[in-house]
């Protein structure tokens, strides 16, 4: 069953048209949400996290109806969110921090707030900085603690934007350990623009653009949609959507391939760069 | 007979899950927001009005000095006070279970606490030995101020509900400080509040009273309203069909 609903939901600011009809279905896992600056991404994970309301189309987690007051509680009480832009505070330490946000999501219990208050800092490498005011982190380290955040209370649904922007590669495989583990028992839906994490972890990927859903399938079935459009060449060829040069000297190309071009084996990112190319070039 | 107390158990709490709170985890959230709150800005502000205050106290330049510094210090007090009311971390606080109004409640009861408490500090270091035949009334700085307040209260509050903006303090402290040069830029007959004598202290005392009033019955209100219904609101409004009078999108 789904866990995360969205069905032809718009979204606007202003004059600019941020999701235009957006549908999707969300099982457990973890799933993907690839796109470029601009797509739609962070609007429809704040809508999700219940941060920001559709202008129109209807929306259900677990079952539940944000726009109903009892069931906007369950939903947040069950739901781990991390924001693209840090919201810390600077002034504060690290546990102290985490002990707010663990507040703000009922968790009163002073003794085993604290536990789990230590045993996420321990699993995010943090142990060290328990009392270093926020202000004095480094920007992978703020990551970290946001997500030490989203993971408070071991939500059932973690909404995360952009969460490895800024890891250093040793915390990313940890960061995919961490994520891929709890997946397995909770809905993970994963901001990013990194198409190796997809390819890491996701059990399914959605592909958005201005607003709208181009591609919604398994990473595999992704690249597999790039089949016989990507090549490689010595000198930069014609109906190349988007070429560019690889650190071997040769010509990386995905668009309509030319006669006798040679064709290579797709990978993830070919497959976003052709159904998303051109917008991401602009 | 005896009325007890209504205790929530968990059987309670999945048909009414808004009152599963204990008063003790009430007491310890309150007590967390209060603590994150910006106050050396405050106390920066207090810190500043209070110097203000005293240099009006000071028997130098008269009720043409006095004034003004009274009014410069309140102003400095309101503006610090809005800082209270700033959430760096809005987007995400408003996600979770006791982040949206909850805590709007607690900023505004303590921003308003220690408002009124600067308030009178400062407007009390200024009245020392003042005469009242100068022109200058106590209780009207005090409704000039709670006027003032209650506007950066009431816009940070409404801006708060606004799920596109993270700045509801700095929304709040220009609105003021807009408002304050716009009034100052009125002919002085309509600006009484800025320099005062010559005019009907019932009639402004009124006035102030009004906008202080309706300011604060905005505060107020808007701390009882949650971020996402604010707009959600709006949403089931355009969703209805056009044939439902009053109620549906006109389009």
């Amino acid at each position: 069953m789904e866990t995360l609903v969205v069905e032809s939901v718009v979204k606007s600011y202003g004059s600019t048209l941020a999701l235009s009809g957006v549908t999707l279905k969300i099982a457990p896992g973890v799933t993907g949400l690839l796109g470029p600056n601009g797509a739609g991404k962070t609007t429809l994970l704040r809508c999700l996290a219940t941060g920001l309301a559709p202008d129109s189309g209807d929306i259900r987690i677990m079952g539940r109806d944000p726009r109903i007051t009892s069931d906007l509680l369950e939903i947040r009480r069950r739901l781990g969110y991390m924001p693209q832009d840090d919201a810390l505070y600077s002034s504060l330490t690290c546990f102290e921090y985490l002990e707010y946000m663990a507040l703000l999501k009922e968790q009163f219990n002073r003794a085993a707030r604290r536990a789990h208050i230590d045993e996420l800092l321990a699993e995010m490498g943090l142990q060290e900085k328990r009392t270093s005011k926020v202000r004095r982190l480094s920007g992978g380290m703020r990551r970290r603690l946001m997500l030490a955040q989203a993971l408070l209370g071991r939500p059932q649904v973690l909404l995360l934007d952009e969460p490895s922007a800024g890891l250093d590669p040793a915390h990313r495989l940890h960061f995919r350990s961490l994520i891929t583990t709890g997946g397995e028992s909770r809905t993970v839906l994963l901001s990013t623009h990194v198409t190796d994490d997809v390819e890491a972890m996701c059990d399914a990927v959605y592909v958005i653009d201005r607003g709208l859903v181009l591609f919604q399938g398994t990473p595999s079935q992704l690249s597999a949609t790039a089949v016989g459009r990507v090549w490689i060449s010595d000198v930069r060829t014609e109906g190349g959507q988007v070429t560019w040069r690889t650190g071997d000297g040769l010509y990386r190309s995905v668009g309509v391939a030319p006669d006798g071009a040679t064709l290579v084996n797709p990978t993830i990112e070919d497959a976003y760069l052709l159904l998303v190319g051109q917008a991401a070039l602009n | 007979m005896r009325l007890r107390r209504r205790h929530v158990t968990p059987a309670t709490a999945s048909t009414n899950p808004q009152s599963t709170v204990s008063r003790a985890g009430r007491i310890s959230l309150t007590v967390a927001i209060a603590r994150i709150l910006n106050w050396p800005i405050y106390a920066a502000g207090v810190g500043l009005a209070v110097g203000l205050s005293w240099l009006a106290s000071l028997h130098t330049g008269g009720a043409d000095v006095r004034a003004p510094l009274l009014r410069v210090a309140l102003i400095a007090l309101s503006l610090s006070a809005v800082s209270l009311f700033e959430d760096e971390a809005n987007e995400l606080t408003q996600t979770a279970p006791r982040g949206g109004g909850f805590q709007r409640r607690v900023r505004l009861l303590v921003t308003s606490a220690v408002w009124i408490l600067g308030s009178f500090l400062v407007v009390g270091v200024g009245s020392i030995d003042l005469p009242s035949e100068e022109g200058v009334h106590s209780d009207q700085f005090i409704i000039e101020g709670l006027a003032e307040v209650g506007v950066v209260l009431a816009v940070a509050g409404v801006v708060s509900l606004s799920q596109h903006s993270d700045s509801s303090g700095a929304s709040a402290a220009a609105t003021l400080l807009t408002l304050l040069a716009i009034s100052w830029l009125l002919p002085r007959q309509l600006r009484p509040w800025i320099v005062p004598g010559h005019i009907d202290w019932n009639r402004v005392r009124a006035l102030w009273h009004g906008v202080a009033l309706v300011t604060w019955g905005v505060a107020i209100a808007t701390v009882a309203i949650e971020p996402y219904r604010a707009l959600t609101v709006h949403s089931l409004q355009r969703s209805l069909p056009a044939s439902v009078p009053g109620l549906g999108r006109s389009d």
